[in-house]
């Protein structure tokens, strides 16, 4: 692959943040979004916590109307997107349309809406069921809305891929530009799960945090004392741009996303595939393991998978100065979001030249090789964000101080 | 290094027509249409009263173990099932694979939708107060997420074959199919796979998703005469059969094809994705946008535009599209428009969603292969804005260097595939 692309732009809605400079001020802070939830009654549910973002108001971002047509989850991407637009000083309008796309995911679509729709269906009658249900809930919804909306007649493509959708929604993007499909490609995830049947689905996934009280201490990545699963809702989406063309226009760089990988475990259960995954990120970048100053972990707060994470994340960095962290231990895990949001979190690290400090991490547990202490500034190069999913899929995608600045 | 090319080495389809690419092969081009009423759940207050269905799936009879089935959505049975053949037709086996360049890139519309909402129907109750709508009791199957997960069509796939390349689900609606197709062909050629399992399935005949299209009028309401409701580029098509489906391609780089003397059954030449911006689910008559995804398409394999032998349409059978895509036609190739037989499979099969260009994919090989262009069925009166060669009724003997399959769908995006014979040679 040739031709560098590089983040210059992001949008964020995230639980313990709206927009770029308020997330990352409370993530410094260490402010928690996870609450109790009380948009449903949880009595029922062995999960009754979530990352959730209380100050949203989706028609400061979206025109009324299309509020109403489309689901919570896409008012969350859309806002992402303009704010991503306008950190990137991007003007649209001196764009070439075809050469602007998006690569989008998501994990559950628009449930939110759908639910009402499937409740109709079932216990009042068709007639009853929204002519929005078909445009407000499949997966591609999000990429026709900003596309129509901003007139953009690029490439647009939109995954599921469970939990690494977000880490697969960049590194595809950026595939997509470097083999000549588009010169600027909004790539992110977004997720609203807050939701009585998407909770009640995502607990036969057996992962889900049961903590009871102290929500915003609940969800401890790596800890001795973690609960599991977190759930959050929000969106992150960042600007990927070819780098000439991101030069020709004078943008500011906040990380060249210089590589990644993705692979799956097939039949096998440890740890091989996500340690082949994290290092094949790093070769594809064209970097060495001891480059790499630091990795956000996927880190979901579930014995054996934080204890699968740890080993491979130790089997490629291990004999390193490497460090570890769990970002979204303040924001829930938000899914497809998720990859996003840590890859705005690797962006601002290496913008700003920090790192931020654990957060619900009191005693690492034992059984977790990792440098989790990693509150120290520092001239960082490298930020690997790695996950897994569903059925044994890893990804891992590498960014990279921007060579605009000089190294 | 070299450019990688694409080849096609093995392929299956489980269509309305029945289980296996031949039968797929007997009812496209023999034009005979599928189609019924549907049975399997109330549809008495819906406009839309039929679809074309598998016949008689059973997935442990084709070979899933019980309780592999048990944990798996309709989409999912198919997709394992029909890459399990394709991989063998390929020649493919742990042994001749490594499987450490082997990925899964297959496209879905909805993926576990129908488990989804069986689930949904058992337990959901009206909320006690608002703002919540719905109360959904405890009781639900333990495999329902990852049954309704849309990935479960390529992880599960992934994980029978034992394949530890890299695995994604492409869920772009209505192209899904051939856009899974041309990431497949994106990652090979980026050398982050010699070989991806890639195609679409849907299995949406489930009582949320017929009544979705139906609400918007997208579906044919000729409920006396399923089998002949299909009927694109007809003067007298009144929206799309609801079809489901599920087409596998192995997608490999050519070199590593040759080397193990793999069947080849044609090229992967050049794909190209573009979207309207126009309309959610309406689109202009002019077909601008998929007139620009086809040229595109051109352009990136080095085709030249007079070297199009074959069209399969995307052929809804909607008013709208069959006239955007004639339109699109006419801007790509001029009076050439005239002269190239365009047909449509989903006459025959319906509109299995992201299925749909996967399975036309397929027939596209077999176009190649075997020199025949397959008809478009249920053709009878021509329609004033649809005036091109439909292939009507009648498949016709044809010798194919290069074919094109295109997908419209929902959100405005417009995706085009080109394929060649196997013996054509690639600048």
């Amino acid at each position: 692959m040739n031709g560098r692309v590089v983040i210059t732009g992001m949008g964020v809605v995230a639980p313990n943040g709206i927009g770029k400079d308020q997330f990352w001020a409370n993530s410094l802070a260490g402010t928690s979004g996870v609450r109790e939830i009380d948009r449903f009654d949880t009595r029922t549910y062995g999960c009754r916590i979530a990352g959730q973002v209380e100050d949203f108001r989706a028609t400061d971002f979206v025109e009324r109307n299309i509020v109403k047509q489309t689901d919570r989850s896409t008012h969350m991407a859309l806002a992402a997107c303009s704010m991503a637009t306008a950190d990137a000083g991007l003007d649209l309008g001196a764009e070439d349309p075809e050469q602007v796309g998006m690569y989008f995911a998501n994990v559950f679509g628009g449930m939110e809406f759908a639910e009402r729709e499937l409740y109709a269906q079932h216990r009042i009658g068709p007639d009853r069921v929204s002519a929005y249900q078909a445009i407000a809930w499949f997966f591609a919804a999000t990429q026709g809305q900003w596309s129509i909306w901003k007139g953009l007649k690029g490439f647009g493509k939109s995954i599921v891929a469970d939990r690494v959708g977000g880490h697969q929604a960049l590194l595809l993007g950026a595939l997509a530009i470097r083999q000549g499909h588009a010169k600027v490609i909004y790539a992110g995830g977004f997720e609203a799960p807050v939701v009585p049947y998407v909770f009640r689905i995502h607990e036969t996934s057996r992962l889900l945090s049961s903590a009871l009280g102290k929500p915003e201490q609940a969800y401890r990545p790596f800890d001795a004392e973690r609960t599991g699963l977190v759930l959050g809702e929000g969106s992150g989406v960042v600007i990927l741009e070819d780098a000439e063309h991101a030069e020709a226009r004078g943008a500011r760089v906040y990380a060249e996303l210089a590589g990644g990988a993705i692979t799956c475990d097939g039949r096998s259960g440890d740890e091989e595939h996500l340690a082949r995954c994290l290092s094949e990120a790093v070769t594809s970048s064209g970097l060495r393991a001891e480059d790499v100053d630091h990795v956000i972990a996927e880190g979901i707060g579930v014995r054996e998978h934080d204890f699968r994470e740890a080993a491979a994340i130790a089997r490629v960095f291990g004999g390193h100065e490497t460090t570890v962290s769990v970002p979204k231990a303040r924001t829930g895990h938000t899914l497809a979001a998720g990859g996003a949001l840590d890859a705005i979190w690797a962006a601002l690290m290496l913008s700003e030249d920090r790192l931020l400090a654990p957060v619900n991490l009191s005693q690492p547990d034992t059984g977790v090789p990792l440098k989790l202490d990693a509150h120290r500034r520092a001239r960082l190069g490298a930020v690997v964000c790695c996950g897994s999913g569903f059925g044994g899929v890893n990804t891992a995608i590498v960014l990279r101080r921007s060579a605009e600045e000089g190294q | 290094m070299s450019e990688r090319r694409v080849v096609v080495t093995g392929y299956e389809a489980i269509t309305p027509a029945g289980a296996g690419a031949a039968a797929l092969q007997d009812a496209v081009f023999n034009a005979r249409p599928c189609g019924g009423p549907v049975t399997h759940f109330d549809v008495s207050r819906n406009s839309s009263q039929i679809a074309a269905a598998i016949p008689d799936f059973d997935p442990v009879a084709l070979g899933l173990e019980q309780s592999d089935a048990a944990r798996m959505d309709r989409a999912t049975q198919l997709a394992v099932i029909a890459a399990r053949a394709a991989f063998a037709r390929a020649g493919l086996s742990a042994d001749s694979v490594n499987p450490l360049r082997a990925g899964v890139c297959i496209g879905s519309a909805i993926g576990g939708t129908g488990f989804m909402e069986e689930q949904f129907r058992r337990v959901c109750v009206p909320a006690e107060q608002k703002p919540q709508w719905v109360s959904v009791g405890t009781e639900v199957d333990p495999h329902l997420y990852g049954a309704f997960l849309a990935f479960s069509v390529s992880v599960e796939v992934a994980r029978d074959l034992g394949l530890n390349g890299p695995a994604t689900t492409m869920a772009t609606g209505c192209t899904a199919g051939v856009d899974a197709i041309g990431a497949a062909e994106n990652l090979i050629r980026a050398g982050l796979a010699d070989v991806v399992i890639t195609g679409g399935v849907d299995a949406p005949l489930t009582p949320i998703v017929l009544t979705s299209f139906d609400n918007i009028r997208a579906l044919t309401r000729r409920n006396d005469a399923p089998q002949r409701a299909s009927r694109p580029f007809d003067r007298d098509r009144d929206g799309f059969l609801l079809a489901e489906g599920c087409g596998i391609l192995v997608l490999e780089e050519e070199g590593h094809a040759r080397r193990r003397g793999a069947p080849i059954h044609g090229r992967v030449l050049g794909y190209a994705s573009l979207s309207n911006a126009y309309h959610m689910t309406s689109l202009s008559p002019d077909g601008e946008a998929l007139s620009r995804a086809i040229s595109e398409s051109l352009t990136r394999a080095r085709i030249n535009v007079g070297d199009v032998d074959y069209i399969n349409a995307h052929g809804s059978s909607t008013p709208q599209n069959d006239r955007n895509e004639t339109g699109a036609f006419k801007r790509t190739f001029g009076d050439g428009a005239y002269r190239i037989p365009i047909s449509s499979t989903k006459s025959i099969l319906g509109h299995s969603l992201g299925a749909a260009s996967a399975i036309e994919s397929i027939v596209c090989l077999m176009a190649l292969e075997e020199g025949v262009v397959p008809p478009t069925a249920n053709y009878e009166t021509p329609s004033p804005d649809c005036d091109l060669d439909y292939v009507p009724n009648v498949a016709r003997e044809l010798s194919l260097r290069v074919a094109e399959c295109n997908a419209s769908g929902f959100s405005g995006i417009h995706s085009a595939l080109l394929l060649g014979h196997k013996d054509l040679r690639v600048s």
